[in-house]
């Protein structure tokens, strides 16, 4: 025993990581795959639990509406408070949120000067076109423009709630929404 | 020529897995960060656009338009076409009680597979909720009505079809007080206070639903 010793003293002991080791790879092998599976940029608030649906439309991109039970945010920023999820009875009553359509009409103003080429955007207030009748026609041509809202609600929010944020993003110009679920 | 293969064997049992862990150590702190441990997906939906010109009743004979209606206590399916007698859409709408909190989702959707069997090429769906339906109900009923699992695929996946996968939401204008309750109900608009005559039964009016947001494949 002494003598082992002896004859080990110049050598450090010795750490067995092999276990470690697999035990990260594992743990680096799943954190991999999840992070294929990241959803863009998408920051889901944290005050909000969003309802789960078999939905299997895939994720993209548009101006973030989140509709929590303290406040109304459009990409993060506050735009109106909430009272327990509710908007006030004057604004049920309008039909609108006259902050939210502000802030939203700035953005689809983005969208749509983003959207349209520099030279068209010019020529824009001379060669003003009719609206096309056909509605269908008119969507299509608006399907990449990225006038799209993504909307994100908590499960618990009454559809008052939703429709009148809806509702507002349509006095915007947002005729189209994604509302944002967990898929199941 | 012993002590020489004696200190390869050494040399070859000891594997130095330290910068392989320092490496490990350094990836797994910056995975954490990125990893998505929910998944999330959306529901395309729109909410209607005025149009004096237009309706949203189908034009073409093959396709109908389902108006669901969602209180606390039923759900009530009607149904709109062009070229359908009334006594036909009468024969085609459905009503389906609430049971305490738990919505009648596969009458529903049974009900929608025979729709859409009958008719194709119908896509839309006007939902008119209550004020105080819960949003994740809401969600679940949509869900039963945009698609169905039809068995398995091959590969063991699921296979759904699509039923009506076009949502458009909608809502109801309160009743006047001093109006009768008969042809009272109809549905808000989406641009203003000057919306269609009511998406409720089997004319909704004015309101034509923008074209369905792309769906995933």
């Amino acid at each position: 025993m002494k003598a082992s010793r002896f004859l080990n003293r110049d050598k450090p002991p010795g750490l067995m990581l092999t276990s470690l080791l697999d035990m990260f790879t594992i743990i680096l092998i799943f954190l991999i795959v999840s992070f294929e599976a990241e959803d863009y940029d998408f920051k889901l608030d944290p005050t909000l639990t969003l309802p789960e649906s078999t939905a299997r439309s895939v994720f993209k991109p548009a101006v973030n509406i989140a509709i929590t039970p303290q406040s109304v945010l459009v990409d993060r920023v506050e735009v109106v408070k909430l009272v327990d999820g509710k908007a006030t009875p004057e604004q049920y009553a309008a039909g609108e949120i006259p902050e939210l359509v502000d802030a939203l009409q700035k953005h689809y103003e983005r969208i749509q000067a983003e959207a349209a080429p520099p030279d068209e955007a010019a020529e824009a207030p001379e060669q003003a076109d009719p609206p096309p009748t056909e509605g269908d026609d008119a969507a299509a041509e608006d399907e990449d423009d990225g006038s799209i809202i993504l909307v994100q609600a908590d499960r618990n929010h009454d559809y008052k709630t939703v429709y009148l944020v809806l509702r507002s993003a349509s006095i915007a110009g947002f005729v189209r929404y994604r509302l944002a679920i967990l898929k199941k | 020529m012993f002590s020489r293969w004696h200190q390869a064997r050494d040399e070859a049992a000891d594997i130095n897995v330290i910068p392989v862990m320092n490496l490990f150590m350094v990836l797994i702190p910056f995975l954490l960060m990125g990893a998505a441990f929910y998944h999330i997906g959306v529901i395309p939906v729109s909410t209607p656009t005025h149009n004096p010109q237009e309706s949203d009743v189908p034009k073409t004979p093959t396709t109908v338009s389902c108006n669901v209606v969602i209180t606390k206590e039923k759900v009530r399916l009607t149904v709109s076409s062009v070229s359908l007698e009334e006594e036909e859409l009468e024969t085609l709408a459905g009503e389906w009680p609430v049971k305490g909190d738990v919505y009648p989702i596969q009458p529903l959707q049974d009900h929608l597979k025979d729709l859409k069997a009958r008719y194709p090429k119908s896509t839309t769906v006007i939902v008119l909720p209550d004020d105080d339906i819960a949003y994740q109900s809401l969600v679940g009923v949509l869900d039963a009505m945009r698609e169905f699992q039809d068995g398995k695929r091959p590969d063991g996946e699921p296979l759904y079809r699509e039923l009506f996968p076009v949502t458009v939401f909608s809502r109801f204008i309160p009743p006047p007080p001093d109006e009768p309750e008969e042809g009272a109900e109809g549905a808000e608009g989406g641009e203003g206070a000057d919306g269609g005559e009511g998406a409720d039964g089997a004319d909704p009016g004015a309101e034509a639903p923008p074209a369905p947001e792309e769906e995933a494949p």
